[in-house]
């Protein structure tokens, strides 16, 4: 099988960011009741499961957080949530928009590997998106009446 | 005179009935609970200490008992005033006369008693009892107890384990006991006698301290230890997930029945007649 070209990947690069969606899988533990949720000393057992298609890495993990945060006081349950997108560092890390596009043009300069399909572990400590610019004015300014 | 001498004759008849004494435990000095504790834990330090290595662990485990070390400090007071008297009539010459006696014997006497026990288990993780090196073992207290300073707890376990070596037996549940026993008793009388009569007043009693010493071993009951992770790998900021086994309740509820039924064995035991 012949090596993929640089023009090649750049183009699968391409594709994946006009195409960005990422799964966010939701896995829920139940445990019996106690003072304190104590999530590392207590036995769990696996309830159910859930998949949310995201439109983009920013959201599945901004979407995941808020969930995460919204169960972190209750005792009886737990989440464990994981964004599968299908570009980032290959192990723990998944790229937004723009590092998708830095990484790319890195990688085409064969200064960093290329972007990888990744499963990214969402924690109360996992780094939330970067706020989104607002969108450009129209160059003559609002409108006025 | 003679009104005055019966006055407090009286006042002690009477002011004896209000009396119900409860003795409170003495202090420490006197009762050294410390110190036969912290004396039968060394002396279970070493001995467990000095097992360990020389017997073998299927006989004997130095290592796998819970043991527990109950004292009962128990306060006995006796207390029996007396008083009497007696009277000729007439006091002085006549050749027919009376002689009245109130209380023969002792006289009139009023016993009051009391006494007031307690119970006290200590609990210790055999293993952790071998390795623990802040048991001030070398302390030398201003009350230092002769009674206490040597309670032949070692000797006992030694000598048991000794045993159980040579006849290739196993050593199942270990029990001691020991009684500290301090009596105090006292008794003083007063007479007074004047021409044809005299007054008495008698005080006895006694003052009991007693604290028994009973040393259980319950095994630990054998349950396989194990660890089971429950939740997979989280996230920033979640910690790892590794919990005892499900067995573990199993295993303390095991331990606490065994440990009720020791005690209820050895109270059996230590039943006694009631002196009436």
């Amino acid at each position: 099988m012949a090596e993929p070209t640089i023009s090649s990947v750049a183009a699968a690069a391409a594709a994946a960011a006009s195409k960005f969606s990422t799964t966010l899988l939701l896995l829920f533990f139940v445990a019996p009741p106690a003072h304190l949720k104590q999530e590392s000393q207590r036995v769990w057992t696996l309830q159910s499961t859930s998949q949310i298609q995201t439109e983009s890495p920013e959201m599945c993990v901004s979407i995941g957080k808020s969930i995460i945060d919204d169960i972190e006081p209750v005792n009886t349950l737990t989440v464990r949530a994981y964004c599968l997108c299908p570009a980032g560092n290959g192990s723990n890390l998944c790229f937004f928009r723009e590092e998708h596009k830095e990484q790319v043009s890195l990688a085409m300069r064969k200064a960093a590997p290329m972007p990888l399909p990744t499963v990214q572990r969402l924690g109360p400590r996992t780094r939330l998106p970067p706020l989104s610019s607002p969108p450009p004015l129209p160059a003559d300014g609002p409108a006025k009446e | 005179m003679r009104a005055i001498s019966k006055a407090p004759l009286l006042a002690l008849m009477y002011g004896a009935t209000a009396c119900a004494i409860v003795p409170d435990l003495p202090w420490d000095w006197a009762l050294p609970m410390q110190e036969i504790l912290l004396h039968t834990t060394c002396e279970l330090q070493r001995a467990l200490r000095d097992i360990d290595g020389f017997t073998n662990r299927n006989q004997f485990d130095p290592r796998g008992w819970t043991i527990k070390v109950t004292l009962n400090p128990k306060v006995d007071l006796d207390i029996a005033p007396g008083a009497g008297l007696t009277r000729r009539v007439p006091t002085v010459g006549g050749t027919r006369f009376t002689n009245w006696i109130v209380g023969a014997g002792n006289g009139l006497t009023y016993e009051m008693k009391g006494n007031k026990t307690g119970s006290m288990d200590f609990k210790f993780d055999s293993g952790d009892l071998m390795f623990d090196t802040n048991v001030p073992c070398e302390t030398e207290t201003s009350s230092y107890h002769s009674l206490t300073k040597y309670l032949g707890i070692r000797e006992w376990l030694y000598r048991s384990a000794d045993a159980m070596s040579l006849t290739g037996s196993k050593i199942d549940s270990p029990f001691f006991s020991a009684d500290v026993f301090i009596n105090f008793t006292g008794g003083n009388s007063y007479t007074y006698t004047f021409p044809g009569a005299t007054d008495f007043v008698t005080l006895g009693g006694f003052f009991k301290l007693q604290e028994t010493l009973n040393i259980n071993f319950i095994a630990k009951p054998k349950a396989d230890q194990f660890k089971v992770v429950t939740l997979p790998e989280g996230g920033d900021g979640f910690r790892p997930n590794k919990v005892q086994g499900a067995n573990a309740p199993v295993v303390t509820i095991l331990e606490s029945q065994q440990s009720e039924l020791q005690q209820i064995r050895q109270q059996l035991q230590n039943l006694r007649q009631v002196n009436q």
